[in-house]
């Protein structure tokens, strides 16, 4: 539960505050405890959706949108037609989230990613045609994509990533001072003199590295399971990964991945540097992993985890320095 | 009945958003896609067959048993020291939240036509 509140943004908890209390709202009228099934969960969702609107921060949430949805939760228990108007609100409500998440005009975290879940469960209860039922399992497929590339693109910034699609990461600390700056530089400069024997990549798997995933790619991972568990943590001579640009005529060693062996347990300070978990879906049916999806879920018949936290540590100085988040694959293909 | 198939239909549509990010990570390879996708198509299917088979309701109760089982496996495996949980919003309401809700629209429906 550690990092349930970091997911939630400071100015989305009144809007938090009003999700959690719309149900109680709703039991008080009469004429939603007398409506039919159907009916109550349409005019339910409805109502609170607009409740939830008046709590959210523009462009997210607004008078215009917690009146639009308050008005079809009316239509909808006075037996009127609304279906239809919300088959355009919801995906405008959906694009205008994306499009300012995208140009960082607000912060997409838990509370706007539940309030997005609420919209397309909306949608999936309401339609009746194939069509329609066919177009909803479209948007939650494109909606969720958008919201990927919004999470990537959003790596490389000093916020934390709220949408934890994949990745946890802490906010950064307080600016490192002098000495920690110098510690860090240290540390690269250790970590590149003490992994130049894994230049070639057949010496790094004569030492027991093997590739987490397909072993050819841009940035592929070779992890030492033998000094995952050896309870060292940032020991530039027993790197818990490597990690190497594999081509077909040969490999480039890119940098190291240092992991604490306790997952949950914070890494060391290094000068500023910041830490990440990545939370992977794990299948069995056949072994694979990858990433959870922005609405917190795994494919069918795999389960979720958040491994310990890692941090790289470049060798080939790429921009943003030995401690960048993560490099660019354009950048990577252009090293000679 | 209309609600437990709007369910269905999301609930498979987030596992095959979910099949995305296994695919992406797997390179691509097909063969990652083929159980989730087939558990997807599962619970869609079964969405619309609820109202004409009884045998449908019975599956559906017995899938979403199995996906609040694997949530609680899940926050068991996080207690090993190499793995965590993290516990988030979007993540309660979808794998928790919503399969507890179709498991006990379910649970009514047997009983009422028991």
């Amino acid at each position: 539960m550690r990092d349930f509140w970091l997911g939630i943004a400071p100015s989305h908890r009144v809007a938090l505050l009003l999700l959690v209390a719309s149900p109680l709202l709703l039991v008080q009228l009469p004429a939603w405890r007398r409506a039919g099934s159907e009916v109550r969960w349409c005019s339910g969702l409805l109502a609170t959706l607009a409740v939830v609107h008046i709590g959210l921060p523009w462009p997210l949430g607004s008078v215009l949108s917690a009146g639009l949805f308050g008005w079809l939760a009316v239509r909808c228990l006075a037996g009127r037609s609304w279906r239809v108007q919300a088959g355009f609100l919801v995906p405008a409500q959906l694009l205008l989230f994306v499009a300012a998440s995208g140009v960082r005009a607000v912060a997409p975290d838990q509370v706007a990613l539940t309030v997005a879940c609420l919209e397309l469960a909306l949608l999936a209860v309401s339609c009746r045609r194939f069509l329609a039922r066919v177009g909803t399992v479209a948007l939650v497929l494109v909606f969720g994509t958008a919201m990927w590339a919004v999470s990537l693109a959003a790596h490389d910034h000093d916020g934390p990533d709220r949408i934890q699609a994949g990745t946890v990461r802490r906010p950064a600390g307080p600016p490192p001072s002098a000495v920690e700056r110098a510690a860090a530089r240290d540390l690269a400069a250790r970590v590149r003199a003490s992994t130049t024997r894994y230049a070639d990549l057949a010496a790094a798997e004569a030492d027991g590295y093997h590739a987490t995933g397909p072993r050819t790619g841009t940035q592929v991972h070779f992890e030492h399971k033998g000094h995952q568990h050896d309870g060292r943590v940032l020991d530039p001579a027993a790197p818990e990964q490597l990690v190497y640009a594999v081509r077909p005529d040969r490999a480039i060693l890119l940098g190291v991945v240092f992991q604490v062996p306790v997952a949950g347990a914070a890494g060391p300070s290094i000068g500023g540097a910041r830490w990440h978990a990545h939370d992977v879906c794990v299948g069995l049916l056949p072994p694979g992993f990858g990433v959870v999806s922005p609405f917190g879920s795994c494919p069918g018949l795999t389960f979720a985890t958040t491994l310990p936290e890692m941090i790289h540590v470049w060798t080939v100085d790429p921009p943003g320095g030995p401690y960048a988040d993560h490099l660019d694959d354009a950048w990577v293909d252009a090293l000679p | 009945m209309a609600v437990l198939r709007g369910l269905l239909l999301l609930q498979g549509a987030l596992g095959l958003t979910g099949t995305l990010g296994m695919l992406t990570l797997m390179g691509f390879n097909p063969v990652y896609a083929v159980a989730p996708v087939a558990h997807a198509a599962l619970l869609m299917t079964l969405g619309a067959l609820l109202e004409r088979r009884r045998w449908a309701l019975v599956a559906t109760l017995v899938a979403e048993v199995l996906a609040v089982a694997g949530w609680e496996g899940q926050l068991l495996l996080g207690l090993l020291p190499q793995l965590d949980f993290t516990v988030n919003l979007t993540g309660l309401l979808t794998t928790l939240a919503l399969p507890l809700t179709v498991l006990v629209l379910c649970a009514r429906r047997v009983t009422a036509r028991a």
